[in-house]
Formats: C-alpha cells, sequence, structure tokens
C-alpha cells in the first residue's frame, strides 16, 4: 500500500471522529443559540440587508425563499441538525442539513461573518462526507445496541480533510502576515489590543504600552501558528503544539470580541487526537457512567456487557424492580 | 442507513471507488489552496476553474483574520435621526455584555465595520432604511438619517501616549424620508 493509499484510506477506529462529531453540534448549537435573537435583523427583508446579494452560482435556502418563515426555518433546521449530530441520530442527514444551515446563512448576510464562521461551515461538509454516525450514536444503538461502544475501523479520507483545513489555516493566516509588516515588526497585537472596539475589555495602557511584551505577543502568536501549521503532524511535537495552541485561542478568547472564532479553533484540534488515545479516553468514561447514579447512564454505560441484561429503555416491569 | 454506510465502505474498498474519491481529494485540494493563493496571476487563472466547486461547496478560504496588518483605528458607527418635530436622537449598534452578550453583539460590530468601510458603499442605504424602520417616534419614521463614521487611532505601543484618543467624525450618508408612519 502507498503512502498515500495509507494516508487517506488505511482504515482507522471511528473514536475520534465521533467525538469530533458531539463537539461540532455543541459548538454548532451555541452558535445557532448565539445568532437567533438577531436573525431577522440580519437576514431578513426586513432587516439590515433586505435582499440576497448577487450570489452567481453561490445557492442557499436564502436565496430561493426570501420570507421571515424561511429564515426562521433555516434557523431551526440549524438547531435540529445540531442537535441530531450530538445524539448521533440520522446522523448523515444531520450533518447535511447543518452545512446547508450554515451556507444558507453566511451567504444570506456576509457582512456579519468571520473566519471562524467560514471554518465551521467547512467542518460540517467533512462531518456530512464522513461516517460520523458509525460509534457514539442513537443510530449505533438502533442497529447493534451491543457494539454501541465499539470503535468500527474506517478509511479516514474525510477526517484528513478537516485536519488539512486546519493546518491550512495556520499556514495561510501566517502567510498572509508575512504580507504585512506590522507582525513583523512585532507590534501588531498591541496595535490590535488599543483598538476598543475589538478588545472584550478595555486593556491598560501599561501593558498594551510595552514594546517587550508587544514582541512577546506578536512573535509569539506567529511562532505558535506556524508551528501547529506544520508540527501538528507528528505525533510526538502534537501535545505541545496544541497545548500551545489552545493557550494562544485561549488569551485571544480573553481579550477579543470575535465570537467563535477560538471556540471552533480549539474544538477542530479534537480532529488530531490519536484514535488509540481517544479510545482510552473514552474506556475511561465508560468506567465513570458504570458507576453513575442515574439508571440511564448506568445501562447506557452497560451496552453490550455480557452481564448486561437490562434492554434500554427497561421495560416497566424491570424499571419497577 | 445501514446501507448507505454499506455503499460508502464499497466505494472505499474498492480501486475504482478509491479513483474516484482520490479525484475528488486533489481536486478538493486543489481548489482550497488556489483560493488562498495571494492576489495574483495564478491565482486568477486558477479560480476560474475552481470558483464552481467553491460555490457549490462553500469551501471558499479566508483566513486574513488581523492580517497583513491589524487596523489600528478604533471605529464606532452612528446614527443620527432628525424628526419632523425637530427632535433627534443617536443610534450604535449593540454591544453585548462581555461574558455572554459579546457572542450575539460582535456580529453588529462585524456588520458596522462593514458598512464604514469604503468598499462597501452599497450597505449604507440598507443601513440608514433599517435604523430609520426601527426606530419611530410618536408612531413617525424620521425624516433624515445620517450615518457617521467615528473613528480615532491609538499611538503607537512604545510612545507612552493613551490608546484612546478624541473622536474624528465623518460623515458616510445622509438619507431623508417623507416622515409618514
Amino acid at each position: 500500500m502507498s503512502r498515500w493509499e495509507r494516508f487517506w484510506f488505511s482504515p482507522v477506529s471511528v473514536s475520534t471522529l465521533a467525538v469530533l462529531r458531539i463537539v461540532f453540534g455543541v459548538v454548532m448549537l451555541a452558535w445557532a443559540a448565539a445568532l437567533a435573537p438577531n436573525a431577522l435583523r440580519f437576514f431578513s427583508s426586513s432587516g439590515v440587508l433586505p435582499h440576497h446579494p448577487a450570489s452567481g452560482t453561490r445557492w442557499g435556502l436564502l436565496a430561493w425563499f426570501g420570507s421571515d418563515t424561511a429564515v426562521v426555518g433555516v434557523m431551526v433546521l440549524l438547531f435540529v441538525s445540531a442537535a441530531l449530530l450530538i445524539v448521533g441520530y440520522r446522523t448523515r442527514i444531520a450533518a447535511v442539513a447543518a452545512w446547508v444551515a450554515l451556507i444558507s446563512l453566511t451567504r444570506r448576510d456576509p457582512f456579519v461573518f468571520n473566519s471562524g464562521d467560514a471554518l465551521l461551515r467547512n467542518i460540517a461538509l467533512f462531518l456530512a462526507l464522513a461516517p460520523s454516525g458509525e460509534a457514539l450514536s442513537l443510530d449505533r444503538w438502533r442497529r447493534d445496541r451491543a457494539g454501541f461502544w465499539g470503535f468500527p475501523a474506517r478509511a479516514p479520507w474525510a477526517m484528513r480533510l478537516i485536519q488539512i483545513q486546519v493546518s491550512m489555516v495556520y499556514l495561510f493566516t501566517v502567510w498572509a502576515k508575512a504580507r504585512g509588516d506590522r507582525w513583523f515588526a512585532g507590534t501588531a497585537v498591541s496595535e490590535s489590543l488599543r483598538v476598543h472596539d475589538l478588545v472584550r475589555f478595555p486593556i491598560p495602557d501599561a501593558l498594551t504600552n510595552s514594546v517587550l511584551l508587544a514582541n512577546l505577543l506578536t512573535y509569539g502568536t506567529l511562532v505558535v501558528e506556524l508551528s501547529l501549521a506544520i508540527f501538528i503532524w507528528n505525533r510526538r511535537w502534537r501535545p505541545w503544539v496544541i497545548a500551545a495552541g489552545i493557550a494562544l485561542h485561549g488569551f485571544i478568547e480573553l481579550t477579543f470580541a470575535l465570537g467563535f472564532f477560538s471556540t471552533v479553533m480549539i474544538a477542530s484540534y479534537v480532529a488530531f487526537v490519536p484514535e488509540d488515545a481517544m479510545e482510552g479516553f473514552l474506556g475511561r468514561i465508560r468506567t465513570r457512567m458504570r458507576r453513575s447514579r442515574f439508571a440511564t447512564i448506568k445501562r447506557i454505560a452497560e451496552a453490550g456487557d455480557a452481564s448486561s441484561t437490562i434492554p434500554w429503555p427497561a421495560p416497566a416491569a424491570q424499571r419497577a424492580v | 442507513m445501514g446501507d448507505r454506510i454499506q455503499l460508502q465502505r464499497r466505494l472505499e474498498t474498492s480501486p475504482t471507488g478509491r479513483a474516484l474519491i482520490t479525484g475528488a481529494i486533489v481536486f478538493t485540494l486543489a481548489a482550497m489552496v488556489v483560493s488562498n493563493l495571494p492576489p495574483s496571476e495564478l491565482r486568477r487563472t486558477g479560480m476560474r476553474v475552481v470558483e464552481p466547486y467553491l460555490d457549490v461547496t462553500g469551501l471558499h478560504q479566508n483566513w486574513n483574520l488581523f492580517a497583513p496588518d491589524p487596523r489600528r483605528a478604533t471605529l464606532q458607527l452612528e446614527a443620527r435621526l432628525l424628526y419632523v418635530d425637530g427632535s433627534t436622537a443617536v443610534w450604535h449598534p449593540p454591544v453585548g455584555d462581555p461574558f455572554i452578550g459579546v457572542y450575539a453583539s460582535f456580529r453588529w460590530r462585524k456588520w458596522a465595520g462593514n458598512v464604514m468601510s469604503s468598499s462597501n458603499r452599497g450597505l449604507l442605504a440598507p443601513a440608514a432604511d433599517f435604523v430609520a424602520r426601527t426606530h419611530p417616534r410618536d408612531g413617525r419614521l424620521p425624516v433624515q438619517v445620517q450615518l457617521f463614521k467615528r473613528s480615532y487611532v491609538a499611538p503607537m505601543p512604545g510612545l507612552g501616549r493613551p490608546a484612546v484618543q478624541p473622536w474624528n467624525d465623518t460623515l458616510l450618508y445622509t438619507a431623508r424620508y417623507g416622515g409618514s408612519s
């Protein structure tokens, strides 16, 4: 088998993919909840942009249906599909529906979205192409209850596309920064911290006026971003660059008001967790669930155990026992 | 569900299926790389080929957050409304609390930034109309809405000067209405 074949098609456990699906379902739900209060103001004919921008071949539900009902319908579609992604019910359809809803919203008013939103939309497409519902899902439960905690091996090509997309984000953001001069001058981050409409809280002048701190933050950002683009592919270096990435995005999240950008970036790191490590992590969660006080959680944990004879949901007679 | 998974698995394990998926992967990666290139002849030529694919899939790439250079100006969109009785009002896009509300209100800031950008002049009239429609007084719409770009540029770090500076106001757009309800 060639290296190309191995990379794209050599089967790997779907444990990481299953957790990625759940994490992105949660992110999409929060994303939709934050957008919902302003949905009609941003996307309806009585809002800030009454007409869909000239779209050409850029399709979208809101390009075809412009009513307020359609806007509400797309938001409901996003809520429902995100919830179904979390539980893994009709997972493929849910992922496609989430992608369609995201593409429809981001095209209806592109002036209210940023890079984090674009990455969320792209990952939704790749999740729809992957066997995302193969494990830890209601789909699996309905098909093979005893195998609920099993993680079949599948060709990882769609997961690889997610990984490459994340790596590309960092590679091309560094390239874009290399075309300016403030990043190499070492002051870009502090200059941004002095832009008051961008920051979450006003940052004291004593901090943003320090050139030494400005240099550390700016060059540190470039080093971390370039490392994430390259060394995230090295299994030995991966934990370190991911930790650095979490620190970077944690700092961005605490200081800047950029919506879901950092959340989506950090969530995307799940795609790089090795499958064996993820299975170990899930095994520990299952052990804890077995000790749960709640019968339902216990039953889910015991699915597939030789000792477990209680079907779920349990018949009334057994529940009474 | 099971049939669809079987179909995908069959595709992934057959030589023909793998060749098809490989073709799709190669084209997808090429489209993503071309979409990421800086403005150039290579990008223009490549985009002619991959644009329809990017349009269908939504895989357009733009990761220029704070790049090539971050903006240095603090910006604020301000709408000044005049009513038929001579009274006035001022409107700013909503700003949420810094903990939870900011996840909703950052989109208003993004929108306002685009409205104030010289490359999006088409957003000015709809923005003024939106402000007028949503701010009637005594059942009547304003007779005039003016959109201002308020801005100041913070001095560079290291100069020891405070980041906050006096606002400069620039009139972007004036819309006049009949003042009817």
